[in-house]
């Protein structure tokens, strides 16, 4: 990883993100470095397959070259943006794949991918990392997957259920509390980050 | 639905695990300007785009920036009509939408230009071969008539390029308006979000009621 990357993605300037978002070739580079590997580790968690997630980066990267989609700071931090954007369109994207297909990239995701080691990433995504992994790591396990389902494939609460074999009720309650500790979790650690 | 039934679709919503109705209920109670449901709203979606920072980082391929770069040089019209259906169903702000009505689609029909050019050549092949047919004892007025329906034939030619460039340059008019009006109704959603922005900020002002930040993402 050069220089660049090893920016946070958690902290990308506002204003740089809109700088690329008109045409300014330095800034772009800059999100590109501080975003793509968060953004193609989303990617590649929802498709599970490299190719689909570097074109699902590649569509996102150009649209906001060539402004068919705009960050404004009404909209969040340039991540969050960016996070929501490429989620979007991954999650689409399985929608409209063949069943069998997300199945398979279901069972056999992350087996095979080179991770960048942690000692490389930033403090503050590492420590970003550390808040939200513990809290998911707390939670009971059918918490965490409905909590996965939802967001990593895009799965409504009854498809949830069927895919956990739960009542709907069950799910619902599930995401509700897990999202309110991953909540909790958060919003206390931001306060500390804050403060400090 | 009662607002406290519509607060608690909010984490749902955040996440992506909301039924349709729900979602158009919720949007439809944001959009009347509820503030409560709004600031809960964007905490939780906090949560939801913290999420991946848990996942093990994989870099993207090597030669991926590049490609990007190459990308951005491509005309911008043969990407986003080649798949207009791309668009995400539910990017960023979103939900508001549908507030705007649909872009109108710039389908310029060049079927009776294409006509006209086709009619000028093949006149103009038949009048070329009926004037290049042998003619062994050619009179005068033989000349005279074929050089008469040479220029009727090139005046009738220099109309029609006429009205072809005018066609084009209505055609061009009417795309610079489209383009006008698009521009304008982004100018308006912006605006829009701006607003949505300083709203929030004007809440987070108000000493009663405690704002929480949310600072990442």
């Amino acid at each position: 990883m050069d220089t660049a990357a090893q920016h946070a993605a958690s902290t990308i300037d506002p204003k740089a993100a809109i700088r690329a978002g008109k045409g300014d070739d330095q800034a772009f580079n800059q999100l590109y470095d501080q975003s793509s590997t968060v953004l193609f580790s989303l990617a590649l968690r929802i498709l599970g397959s490299r190719e689909e997630a570097a074109d699902i980066l590649q569509e996102v990267y150009v649209d906001i070259w060539k402004r068919a989609v705009r960050y404004d700071v009404g909209r969040g931090t340039p991540i969050a943006w960016l996070i929501t954007l490429t989620r979007s369109r991954a999650i689409e994207r399985l929608r409209a794949s063949d069943p069998q297909l997300r199945r398979q990239t279901t069972l056999t995701e992350g087996t095979d991918h080179t991770a960048i080691p942690r000692k490389f990433e930033s403090p503050a995504d590492q420590a970003l990392r550390t808040v939200i992994s513990k809290t998911l790591e707390d939670l009971p396990k059918t918490h965490r997957q409905a909590i996965e389902l939802a967001y990593y494939e895009g799965l409504l609460p009854a498809e949830i259920a069927t895919r956990l074999d739960l009542p709907l009720d069950a799910v619902m309650t599930r995401l509700k509390l897990g999202m309110s500790q991953l909540h909790e979790s958060l919003h206390t650690y931001w306060e500390q980050d804050l403060s400090a | 639905m009662r607002h406290q039934d519509l607060e608690d679709t909010v984490p749902f919503y955040a996440i992506g695990a909301l039924e349709k109705i729900e979602r158009q209920a919720l949007e439809a109670h944001l959009l009347s300007g509820c503030v409560p449901c709004h600031t809960r709203l964007k905490e939780y979606q906090s949560v939801a785009v913290a999420l991946p920072f848990e996942l093990r980082l994989v870099p993207p391929p090597r030669h991926l920036k590049a490609k990007i770069m190459d990308a951005r040089t491509l005309p911008l019209s043969t990407e986003e009509t080649a798949n207009p259906s791309a668009k995400p169903s539910l990017e960023p702000g979103e939900w508001m939408n549908h507030l705007f009505p649909p872009s109108p689609t710039s389908t310029p029909s060049f079927g009776w230009i294409l006509s006209m050019v086709l009619l000028v050549v093949l006149g103009m092949v038949t009048f070329l071969s009926w004037n290049s047919s042998p003619q062994d004892t050619p009179t005068a007025d033989r000349v005279a008539e074929l050089q008469t329906q040479a220029v009727e034939a090139q005046a009738k030619l220099t109309t029609l390029r006429q009205q072809l460039k005018e066609r084009e340059e209505s055609l061009s008019l009417t795309r610079e308006e489209l383009q006008r009006r698009i521009t304008e109704l982004a100018e308006v959603k912006d605006q829009l979000i701006q607003r949505e922005a300083e709203l929030d900020d004007l809440k987070s002002h108000l000493p009663p009621q405690r704002t929480r930040p949310t600072p990442l993402p």
